[in-house]
């Protein structure tokens, strides 16, 4: 009778006996099958990452909503001054937390101060040439009962909405919208 | 109560191939290792540019259950914020463990410490109020590998094992060698995980959106946001398609991720999940950008069904890639 050589299924099983090891993958399981179902179940966004609910564009949107986008720039200072665009991770920020920041400003929600006044630190401590005054630029597209129309995004132009001060957050000057 | 004991007990440990096992350790760690060592300031969610001045940082501190926990070592409970150097640090961690746990070298270790620096570096990145879902499975399927047997074959330590063994063999181990009845729970739990991400997708589709998700209308304003925001020409152009047009798209999307259980329950039907799937992130990332590449990657927990029930004609026509073994299952031994 010969011997085999041992294998990497025999030897694991040489060490910890079968039903200990089957023991423990099971509490894996559950508990990560039970994360994973509590997680989608009670959803409270990243508080229990890695295991989370997946919401994301869920809302549904009839004909004769409007979407709009914003984008930050920077104002030199002098006579003639060059206005520059400015990306958030520019300014340190993450993108959906910055494009909210924009929104605030261009809609005076309450909080829109504390934005000004943020962005206005940040940019005068991270960007050179340091700027003189930052605007919030906003355009606007419409989904109609025929859907987006190729004409209207292609007249779509960006607007002042918002300027301000970078020593003065509060010297926010109102623009029309678009 | 018996014969449904015996039935999970088939459907989680049943004799599997470890080298499905290994496949997946190997694109698991070695991809996000890649990430680590050819993007290390983006695309696996580095903070240093945030840190460089705490009173500059955007968005505040807010640091999420798992960063308290595995902070815990360094001080109180949510106390610790890392600084600069100990985000380097991890970050030689996490590419160092990486690379030796794709190759499979003292892979007990080297796989636990880069699940650990990859769950801590991603975890901080969400700890700044604003998070990111597509890492999610990638770092829940790390840490799972890790406590897995992913290392016993195709390995370093495998080889080095057999070198050291009487009458050991230059070639691994083949044929029934390399089953093991702890090779099928990490990849079926992995697929249980992407169901369930798809189904709770799906649920808060039906919930917030409702049927009006299949609309057409809201697939196309999604698009026109996607335009929007960074100037997408192809999502500007699928935007202005005609609504209908998006009712397909919309209808199977939801019924792939209501269903998307199936393709655990019946292997039969896996590959024409796994497909609709990568065409589905594939073609959501080509239109407004959005990236779950590493969804795309943990597909391969579906290798077994894949590899017995791929048809034919989808086969690739290199001789060299059709020649691979068929593993049949023997259940019912344990």
């Amino acid at each position: 009778m010969t011997s085999s050589p041992p294998t990497a299924a025999r030897r694991e099983q040489a060490y910890v006996p079968l039903t200990v090891k089957k023991l423990l993958a099971v509490m894996v399981i559950a508990s990560c099958l039970g994360a994973q179902v509590y997680a989608a179940a009670w959803p409270s966004g990243a508080r229990w990452w890695p295991f989370m609910n997946y919401p994301m564009y869920s809302r549904s949107y009839p004909p004769g909503r409007t979407v709009a986008s914003y984008q930050l720039r920077a104002l030199g200072c002098g006579a003639e001054p060059e206005a520059r665009r400015i990306g958030a991770r520019q300014l340190g920020y993450r993108d959906g937390h910055f494009r909210g920041e924009l929104s605030a400003i261009a809609r005076d929600r309450p909080k829109a101060p504390r934005h000004r006044a943020r962005l206005s630190r940040l940019a005068g401590a991270r960007l050179t040439p340091r700027p003189c005054a930052l605007q919030v630029w906003g355009r606007r597209a419409a989904l109609t009962r025929a859907g987006v129309s190729a004409a209207a995004l292609r007249d779509m132009q960006w607007t002042l909405l918002r300027e301000w001060r970078v020593d003065y957050p509060d010297s926010a000057r109102v623009l029309p919208g678009p | 109560m018996s014969r449904l004991l015996a039935a999970l007990d088939r459907h989680w440990f049943a004799p599997a191939s470890l080298r499905d096992l290994a496949l997946v350790r190997i694109l698991a760690f070695g991809t996000q290792t890649f990430f680590f060592i050819f993007f290390p300031g983006g695309y696996l969610r580095s903070l240093e540019v945030h840190l460089s001045d705490p009173s500059l940082l955007a968005p505040p501190y807010r640091p999420i259950v798992v960063l308290k926990v595995l902070l815990l070592p360094w001080g109180g409970w949510g106390d610790v914020q890392p600084s600069v150097s100990f985000l380097a640090a991890t970050l030689g961690v996490a590419i160092v463990a990486g690379v030796l746990a794709t190759v499979g070298l003292y892979a007990r270790v080297t796989m636990l410490l880069a699940a650990a620096a990859n769950t801590l570096r991603v975890a901080h990145w969400n700890s700044y109020g604003d998070y990111h879902h597509s890492e999610g499975l990638m770092i829940i399927a790390l840490n799972v590998l890790a406590v897995a047997p992913s290392a016993a074959v195709w390995s370093v330590d495998a080889a080095r094992r057999r070198r050291a063994e009487p009458g050991a063999r230059a070639e691994p181990a083949g044929g029934r060698d390399d089953m093991s009845v702890f090779a099928r729970w990490p990849l079926r739990l992995m697929q249980w995980l992407i169901a369930l991400t798809y189904l709770s997708a799906a649920y808060s589709k039906l919930r917030f959106g409702g049927l009006e998700w299949m609309n057409g209308y809201t697939m196309a304003y999604h698009f026109l946001g996607a335009g929007m925001r960074e100037d997408r020409e192809i999502a500007f152009f699928l935007a202005t398609l005609p609504p209908w047009v998006h009712i397909l798209p919309s209808v199977a999307t939801v019924l792939l991720e209501l269903t998307f259980f199936v393709a655990v329950l019946v292997p039969r039907t896996a590959w024409l999940y796994v497909l609709a799937g990568v065409c589905m992130h594939l073609s959501i990332y080509a239109s407004m950008g959005i990236a779950f590449f590493q969804t795309i990657l943990l597909y391969s927990v579906f290798i077994e069904s894949l590899r017995r029930y791929w048809p034919r004609v989808l086969r690739p026509p290199l001789p060299r890639l059709n020649r691979g073994r068929v593993v049949r299952q023997a259940v019912g031994r344990a």
